[in-house]
């Protein structure tokens, strides 16, 4: 199955080293840049910074055992350039203000990044990369992926606990928990999102509800966002910014669950119900 | 000779012996027995007709309210006669006759179409009608006795509470309404299990008539869309009767919650009402194009985004109420969205008659019409979801032509098409083409004439719901011409009522499939048989009349499946979901009095609570849950008379023996629709501690978090115990069956007590603050579920005992493990929402 070939190994190189020029062409846009900002910010960003790194550099490893398609590579690498410029830019500065920035950061994360990380499929890269100590870790996520509902109420834990007043303001307040909060977003929706688009054949019902189910719940949190008269996140953040934010969770973040449900019901007619 | 019998004869005696069996297992019980018909036919036909009469009471309801509105200073209505006419006009359309008829229909044709002999909860599709004629013979009455609502047919607080209502026409709404809406839920549940699970073998997803498709997407809205409206109305007479504040600012809500609550489920109404005339058209237009329908994937798709779409686009009916800006404009784009899923399908039809030879019978002239009408009804709605227009117009007669052009473009039209249609299905006799004829003109051009000039009468600034309007504002003509054209469209409605009646006795006789239409149903001898099919046809092809011209032959000779009826027994093929592959035989009941008896006693509960006699009524409901649980009693009955006979034919089982039949569908169906009514709690919840502008968040929860988590420990055990119990019986062993079921009634009395007492002893001020009576509502929310996991778990011990329940019958068991669970789910989601998210979320 794993066919290194020297064309294929060449070929990532290639994607690689343009990947690599690309981020540091970029480091000086960043914000929470751990070159710029300084204390417990400057710690907990280079922190998330070295996580993703190291992250990509196990998916590089991957890469030159189990070459994989271009277009894949190609995905990957842009889904994680996306995800370094959400993560560590200037959208995060503008989010410790904005709580609008602050939902469009999080649905890039959930409903973007996520989505479009399984779709480049980086399981041969990620377990040639990882070997035997990485199976310990993507193993047990794997296991979950296989049942989408339950995936789907971990995601969804995950996402109302975070947007509790209490436990947002702590997150805002304090950059490790803030990486935390970051990590627990990518992590959940990422197992989430594993679980909807390479569910088996047998498992299509079951990830239409959980598709359902999170388009619900999300649209729930969102839609009381948007209405509440009153602002949840402390004085300083504004009302009608909060309202923003809601419908970005409500109307916007819908669109990613239809496009699922499509993909989903498309598979479904074409395979099972011939 | 009946007519069934002219139209196609037994070839040999067997084959007549057979047929006559099936005859007698599936026949009616003579004269008055009548009543307790549960067969499709009869239930469907019951619920047309019936839909037939009320809409013709809102018809002539419409025609008093033009007749008053016809001249400046009209005196036929007084303003509280008025108030009533137009609040009884759009209940009576809206929730007697829309719903209902196209219910009615689905029941009719659904197992016709799919290969079915039968729905499979035919006795709860009774009790549903019956709800609906009782529950609609007391809305219509109080309109005779004068007392009728008259607060507009969406009810909005506080105009409707007992403050500014004071007389019962509020609570006739509300008690009669929500007694109606039972027989939307059953038909829901009923008509989703029957799709999925009844098709004929053979029938894939993929096969299935676009009809079925709708009315597929349509039961799960009624799922999903009903149980809002009737939290709504629950919490509303709590309110008018006890004085609970739900919506007051006495007691810190907001009447906007009212409305939320209505329109959430009100614009999936509509498209509730909208799907299954889209149905008929897509399976119309086919049949007269002579060619199959272009895009069928697409038209799937479109159907399902319709269904899903529509939950969220609430707020356009809410445009003035003072929504954050920024909602407005999200849902102005999305309600311009949804036209794209309609335009699709409109495409799909026009690409069909295109591409076809078209057929210009009469039901294709009322197809015609309602692409005229629906399509400019449409653009009106494109111009209403614009914010700046809608604040222009909202509350004027803009907004009433709008309204009636989709409804009855939308609705009416392809009703009538369809009615039309199968006729001679259904009666062996073609309508008269010229009074057809004549009636659809008459119909269209006094339609257009009342609703095209309604629009200008809006834009001049004629608002709604006023009984009368002075003279010399420009309006006077517009008027006049309305309502000559309303009765216009009432001769028009005549004709086709006097058309039908009269074709029965002169009506040319149709023979067989007149139309040569592709769908099952027109393989049936017409009038079709009340068991449908002698032998249940195996489905190769979405056209199966196209594709194989003998089909009608074979579905009527007793040569093929299941026409083996010497048991004396109902059967239907039980077939998966996705591929139509046969699996079981599910035997269904026969002719019984229990959905009207029970349908009756709900009426006289219904009755005692408009009366405000609250002794009786809980005596009524005592009684009704009585019935209900020998209802349930007599299902394991026969169960058990018929699990002991041998399986079904090629050693294919009865569904009792299996775990996997109706019964369990239909159980997790109804707790989607229990979830949905729980969800809607919790948004008034969630709306009430965020949204309420008055809102008062008490210090301190009056209930205690420790004793609630203690009664939360008990029915985990409980509920434990018993999801334990059924995994063992799956897999065969009954070991101690008697005594875990003892425990978990054991831990379930101990359980209900303790809710019972956190109830009473907790300082609530359920009275005067909405907090708590939202705290009491969802206490009592669950001591029902609980009471009754309580209660059937008892009932099942009994059975136990007497042998309806082991590892040979072990469906039951199966059928209640939903029920535990989502029991056990709702507290302790209630303890989270109610109790932990407060804490992390400080008033």
């Amino acid at each position: 199955m794993a066919g290194v070939n020297i064309a294929g190994r060449t070929r990532c190189a290639g994607v690689v080293s343009f990947a690599v020029a690309a981020l540091c062409q970029s480091t000086t846009a960043f914000a929470h840049n751990p070159l710029t900002s300084s204390g417990q910010d400057r710690a907990a960003g280079l922190l998330s910074a070295l996580l993703l790194l190291g992250f990509w550099i196990l998916y590089v490893r991957g890469c030159l055992r189990v070459s994989p398609a271009r277009s894949r590579a190609l995905l990957f690498h842009g889904i994680f350039f996306l995800c370094a410029v959400t993560v560590l830019g200037p959208l995060d500065d503008l989010a410790a203000t904005s709580t609008a920035a602050h939902m469009t950061q999080h649905m890039l994360m959930i409903v973007v990044i996520a989505p479009l990380w399984v779709m480049s499929r980086p399981l041969p890269q990620i377990s040639a990369g990882g070997g035997r100590a990485g199976a310990l870790l993507w193993r047990p996520a794997l296991r979950l992926a296989r049942y989408p509902v339950y995936a789907a109420y971990l995601h969804g834990a995950v996402i109302w606990f975070w947007h509790l007043p209490w436990f947002y303001m702590v997150a805002v307040n304090n950059p490790w928990w803030h990486s935390v909060e970051h990590a627990s977003f990518l992590l959940t929706a990422g197992i989430f999102w594993w679980a909807i688009l390479r569910a088996s054949a047998a498992r299509f019902p079951a990830a239409i509800v959980a598709l359902l189910f999170t388009l619900m719940h999300t649209g729930f949190l969102g839609a009381l966002l948007s209405l509440s008269q009153v602002q949840f996140y402390g004085e300083a953040r504004g009302l009608a910014d909060q309202q923003l934010a809601g419908l970005i969770m409500w109307v916007a973040g819908a669109v990613p669950y239809f496009l699922g449900l499509g993909v989903l019901l498309y598979h479904w007619y074409n395979r099972r119900l011939a | 000779m009946t007519d069934t019998e002219r139209t196609h004869r037994p070839t040999d005696d067997n084959n007549a012996g057979a047929i006559a069996q099936l005859q007698a297992a599936w026949a009616n019980l003579p004269g008055w027995g009548a009543l307790a018909a549960v067969n499709h036919g009869t239930v469907g036909l019951r619920f047309m007709l019936t839909g037939a009469v009320f809409f013709l009471i809102g018809g002539v309801l419409a025609l008093m309210m033009r007749s008053q509105l016809a001249l400046p200073g009209g005196t036929v209505l007084d303003a509280a006669q008025y108030n009533q006419m137009f609040t009884m006009h759009g209940t009576v359309m809206m929730f007697l006759f829309a719903i209902p008829v196209l219910e009615g229909l689905a029941i009719y044709m659904i197992p016709k179409m799919i290969g079915a002999r039968d729905l499979l909860f035919p006795r709860l599709g009774a009790f549903g009608y019956f709800c609906y004629l009782f529950g609609g013979i007391i809305i219509i009455v109080s309109l005779l006795a004068g007392v009728a609502p008259d607060t507009g047919w969406f009810m909005y607080t506080p105009l409707s509470s007992s403050q500014y209502a004071p007389g019962p026409g509020a609570d006739v709404w509300l008690l009669g309404v929500t007694f109606v809406e039972i027989s939307a839920l059953t038909a829901g549940v009923e008509l989703s299990v029957s799709i999925l699970r009844s098709r004929a073998p053979g029938m894939t997803l993929k096969m299935m008539p676009i009809f079925c498709w709708c009315i597929l997407v349509m039961a799960l809205m009624i799922i999903f869309g009903f149980p809002p409206l009737i939290l709504a109305s629950v919490l509303l007479e709590l309110e008018r009767a006890a004085g609970m504040p739900f919506f007051a600012t006495s007691g810190g809500s907001d009447p906007l919650l009212w409305q939320h609550l209505f329109w959430l489920f009100g614009h999936p109404d509509v498209y509730i009402i909208f799907l299954p005339a889209v149905g008929i058209v897509s399976t119309l237009i086919p049949v007269f194009s002579r060619r199959p329908l272009v895009g069928y994937g697409w038209v799937v798709f479109s159907i399902a985004l319709m269904g899903f779409i529509s939950f969220g686009l609430w707020m356009h009916h809410m445009f003035t109420v003072g929504l954050p800006a920024f909602a407005q404009a999200f849902f102005s784009a999305s309600s311009m969205l949804v036209a794209i899923a309609t335009g699709i399908q409109v495409f799909a039809w026009l690409a069909t008659l295109w591409s076809g030879r078209v057929v210009f019978a009469l039901p294709m002239l009322w197809l015609c019409g309602f692409l005229v009408v629906f399509v400019c009804g449409g653009l009106t709605g494109v111009m209403l979801a614009l914010v700046p227009f809608n604040w222009q117009v909202h509350d004027t007669h803009f907004v009433v032509a709008h309204l009636h052009y989709v409804v009855v473009g939308g609705m009416f039209f392809p009703l009538m098409a369809g009615l039309y249609y199968w006729l001679p299905l259904f009666s062996g006799r073609m309508p008269s083409a010229r009074l057809g004829r004549w009636a659809f003109w008459l119909t269209f051009i006094g339609f257009n004439l009342t609703f095209l000039l309604m629009h200008l009468t809006g834009l001049l600034g004629m608002p709604r719901r006023v009984y009368t309007y002075e003279a010399g504002l420009g309006w006077e003509w517009l008027n006049l011409l309305s309502s000559l054209g309303s009765f216009v469209m009432a001769v028009g409605v005549a004709l086709i009522v006097v058309d039908v009646a009269l074709h029965f006795r002169f009506g040319r006789r149709a023979g067989h499939n007149p139309w040569q239409a592709d769908t099952l149903e027109w393989a049936l001898p017409t009038p079709p048989p009340t068991y449908n099919f002698a032998s249940i046809p195996r489905i190769t092809s979405r056209h199966p009349l196209w594709d194989d011209p003998a089909l009608p032959d074979t579905v009527n000779s007793s040569t093929g499946l299941l026409a083996n009826a010497d048991h004396g027994r109902r059967e239907t093929p039980g077939t998966d979901a996705v591929t139509g592959r046969l699996q079981a035989v599910f035997h269904l009941p026969t002719n019984d009095w229990l959905p009207l008896l029970s349908a009756a006693v709900l009426a006289g509960l219904c009755l005692a609570l408009l009366a405000g006699q609250y002794l009786v009524a809980v005596a009524v409901a005592l009684g009704t849950t009585a019935l209900l649980l020998r209802w349930s009693w007599v299902n394991g009955m026969q169960v058990l008379r018929w699990s002991t006979d041998k399986p079904g034919p090629g050693d294919m089982k009865l569904h009792a023996q299996t775990t996997d039949g109706p019964g369990v569908w239909g159980m997790v169906l109804t707790l989607m629709a229990d979830a949905a009514f729980y969800l809607s709690l919790l948004f008034a919840w969630f709306y009430l501690r965020t949204v309420s502008p008055q809102r008062i968040i008490p210090e301190d929860m009056a209930v205690d978090l420790w004793a609630v988590l203690a009664c939360g420990l008990l029915l985990t055990l409980a509920g434990g115990v018993y999801l334990n119990t059924v995994q063992r019986i799956r897999a065969g062993s009954a070991v101690a069956l008697t005594a875990r079921l003892l425990t978990v009634i054991c831990l379930g009395a101990l359980h209900v007590i303790a809710l019972l007492w956190i109830m009473w002893a907790s300082p609530l001020q359920s009275f005067t603050l909405t907090h708590d009576a939202l705290v009491l509502f969802m206490l009592m929310y669950l001591l029902f579920h609980s009471a009754l996991s309580w209660v059937v778990t008892a009932l099942q011990l009994l059975r136990v005992r007497a042998g309806y329940v082991g590892t040979q019958l072990p469906y039951e068991m199966v059928v209640m493990q939903p029920f535990w669970l989502f029991t056990m789910v709702v507290f302790w989601l209630s303890v989270v929402a109610f109790f932990a998210v407060p804490l992390a979320w400080p008033a």
